[in-house]
């Protein structure tokens, strides 16, 4: 989830109580009428089975062990590609994205999650073979200071190291400045035989692990989880069932400003007229022993997350209350919350198009000890397929 | 190097607890090579070095436990003896308390203080606790800087061991006992060397893990019939004043000259990476009455005392023909 935008205020809570029935709503609000889209819901869906927590830990921990800075996001498009059904049909834009329809008829649903993940790119070479670093999204550099490093060359991976700060000073700080990366050459002329250039993208070294529980550690999971989310949901829904057309969008260069996202609004969102969009991103969460509790409390292991209102948009009370009944008639857990970021359903928002923000609560967002709750992405998954063939 | 040596190398490769490989890092090369990077990803907190101790002791024929719990191996007999001494551990943590919602938070253990910027190295960063049903992975907390945004600037104070709190999965104090995990359980910085350049390794404390591999190796390699005693030890509580190299100085080379007892494990001039080992006099070695003067053979090391620690291998390989050629008796 992208870091920056404008700041909203906190409303605070989970939104629970929020959740009264759309049509109930309705009487107190006149957008209601496109809302209540979704059906009386069946005894049965159509999954031909139900996704289950093994399935999510094996597609989020391949996609989290597979590395893309913004900008350079081909080995998890490729990834991704490679675990869809067989019967998708994916295109991949001239930005990067990868685009999956299935389904026929208005009004059109789109999904949205990223494929890009926070980082560094080499911002030139010094003499001593010693590489300057521009940050890629927005973290905190102490986390990487020094630590493994990793350049993603034309020709392959460069291992190399973040260099620690040559001194502290009398006063010390946390931030480390500008880091560097070291690939030992001790020259230029090393580092470029290495097939290093200006551009390249740097990372830290990463890997899934499995913590007690149904917990699990990794960098990355903004947004490897959303996209697993939208991979697990095609795996099981079936698109001969579909009621309307839907678009599934991973898309590029999200944490650097939306860029994928706004290429496709721009096409799709002018002329196409979409319902809704869904941003499945991460839901930041103050579940975390150093965060303030005054908003996004939503605890790990509690179920997927309307993003209701973060720094880029607010979701409509009435789409927020209709999806929380549906979630909660098929006891799919599902709650809402505000917290901060931005999403990629928001550039869809002045081509009319409502931006349905949803999540799954993530501690230390940014971070390479990031820490989820399987069962959120399973939850996740199911509101995805729910939506996607009832709503 | 002899068949015997390669199987109990390769014995203790296999006994050696080894941290799972980075994905992108390089295969290990070489026997010393790969020694040294298994040696790199183990870890023995100061004062409760024993699982590397058993390590040791079950794959280097030979070698005993003494009443200190050094390992030590030793060939030949007579005079003059010649003792070289490598310490097993590490300034690490212990968990100091177990909150209600299950995090645990830490003690450092070995020094008090070792600089702002040490502990901040674990912000962040994944840990590895040694519980009594085996090793768990864990993380340390950080904030999550989305939730920064629109608030008062954070403190720029380096981070801090008072707000290390370690997540390892659990919901409640309950859910951290049924792990196998309460206070006094050590924690260390999840370890995985890292190889880079054409011959460099980085990891915490590598200066020290590589020098013991090349003594490791030198062991192996040493020749029977050698001139008078050889002492090899791997030693507990070097950052507890050095006692438990003292008790093997004491037992064996009270009173030996300088140039016959030599200390391992310093990080040896950055500047020097690559020139091989850095020799200098030490006369700090605790002993019976006083201080034992030694020969201090380092490694050159660069970015020490950081999660980067890195030597080079070159330097390493050359060091153990050093030792071999020290403990042999050769000139």
């Amino acid at each position: 989830m992208r870091t920056g935008g404008t700041e909203a205020r906190a409303h605070g809570g989970t939104g629970r109580i929020l959740a009264v029935p759309l049509c109930r709503r309705a009487r107190l609000l006149s957008l209601v009428v496109p809302l209540c889209l979704w059906a009386p819901v069946p005894a049965a869906l159509h999954a031909q089975q139900p996704i289950g927590v093994g399935e999510a830990r094996d597609i989020v921990s391949r996609l989290v062990e597979t590395y893309g800075v913004s900008g350079h996001e081909g080995p998890v498009r490729e990834a991704v590609i490679r675990l869809l059904p067989a019967w998708a049909n994916p295109t991949v834009d001239s930005a990067g994205n990868i685009l999956v329809r299935a389904g026929a008829g208005d009004p059109l649903t789109v999904y949205v999650a990223h494929l890009d993940e926070i980082g560094f790119a080499v911002a030139a070479i010094r003499e001593n073979g010693q590489l300057e670093l521009r940050q890629v999204g927005g973290f905190f550099p102490s986390l990487f200071e020094a630590e493994p490093a990793l350049v993603h060359t034309a020709g392959g991976v460069v291992p190399a190291v973040f260099v620690p700060r040559d001194s502290v000073g009398r006063s010390p700080q946390r931030n480390p400045g500008a880091l560097r990366a070291d690939p030992g050459t001790g020259s230029r002329a090393g580092t470029e035989a290495l097939g290093v250039r200006v551009g390249d993208a740097v990372t830290m070294p990463k890997s899934f692990a499995g913590l007690a529980g149904t917990r699990a550690t990794a960098r990355s999971f903004d947004d490897r989880v959303g996209s697993t989310a939208l991979l697990l949901a095609l795996r099981h829904l079936d698109p001969r069932r579909l009621r309307h057309a839907v678009l599934f969008v991973w898309s590029t260069r999200e944490e650097t400003g939306l860029d994928g996202a706004r290429f496709v609004a721009e096409r799709v969102g002018a002329t196409e007229h979409p319902a809704r969009v869904y941003a499945i991103d991460t839901f930041v969460s103050s579940d975390a022993p150093l965060e303030l509790k005054t908003f996004a409390d939503a605890p790990l292991g509690g179920g997927a997350v309307v993003r209701a209102v973060d720094n880029s948009s607010v979701t409509p009370p009435a789409l927020v209350d209709s999806l929380l009944e549906l979630a909660r008639a098929r006891h799919i857990p599902l709650v809402a919350g505000t917290t901060n970021g931005g999403n990629d359903g928001s550039t869809f928002t002045r081509f009319g198009v409502p931006d349905v923000g949803l999540g799954w609560p993530l501690r230390y967002a940014h971070s390479p000890a990031e820490v989820i709750d399987l069962r959120d992405v399973v939850s996740l998954a199911d509101v995805v397929q729910l939506t996607a063939e009832r709503w | 190097m002899r068949s015997r040596s390669r199987s109990a190398l390769a014995a203790l490769a296999c006994a050696l607890v080894a941290a799972p490989a980075a994905a992108q890092t390089p295969a290990a090369g070489p026997p010393l090579d790969s020694l040294v990077v298994r040696l790199a990803n183990m870890s023995a907190v100061t004062g409760l070095e024993d699982a590397m101790a058993e390590s040791l002791v079950a794959a280097l024929p030979g070698a005993v436990t003494d009443a200190a719990g050094n390992v030590v191996v030793i060939r030949g007999s007579g005079d003059p003896t010649r003792v070289a001494l490598c310490p097993l551990d590490e300034i690490g943590y212990v968990v100091g308390a177990v909150t209600p919602e299950g995090y645990l938070t830490l003690r450092r253990v070995g020094a008090t203080f070792m600089g702002p910027l040490y502990d901040q190295f674990l912000e962040g960063q994944r840990v590895t606790v040694f519980g009594s049903r085996g090793p768990l992975p864990g993380v340390v907390g950080v904030r999550s800087v989305h939730l920064t945004r629109g608030r008062p600037s954070a403190s720029e104070e380096p981070f801090n061991l008072d707000n290390a709190y370690v997540d390892v999965g659990a919901t409640s104090a309950a859910g951290v006992e049924a792990l196998g995990v309460g206070l006094l359980a050590p924690v260390t910085r999840a370890k995985r060397a890292h190889r880079y350049g054409a011959d460099l390794v980085a990891a915490l404390d590598v200066s020290a893990r590589a020098s013991c591999a090349a003594l490791l190796e030198a062991v192996m390699r040493m020749p029977a019939g050698g001139r008078g005693t050889a002492v090899a030890a791997f030693t507990r509580r070097r950052n507890l004043r050095w006692d438990g190299g003292s008790f093997v100085v004491i037992s064996h080379a009270h009173g030996a000259a300088a140039s016959d007892v030599v200390l391992l494990g310093e990080a040896g001039a950055a500047d020097s990476l690559g020139a091989g080992t850095v020799v200098a006099a030490r006369d700090s070695l605790p002993a019976a009455r006083g201080f034992q003067p030694a020969t201090a053979w380092s490694l050159p090391t660069r970015y020490a005392r950081t999660p980067v620690e890195t030597i080079s291998l070159r330097d390493v390989a050359a060091l153990a023909t050093k030792l071999e050629a020290f403990l042999g008796g050769q000139p």
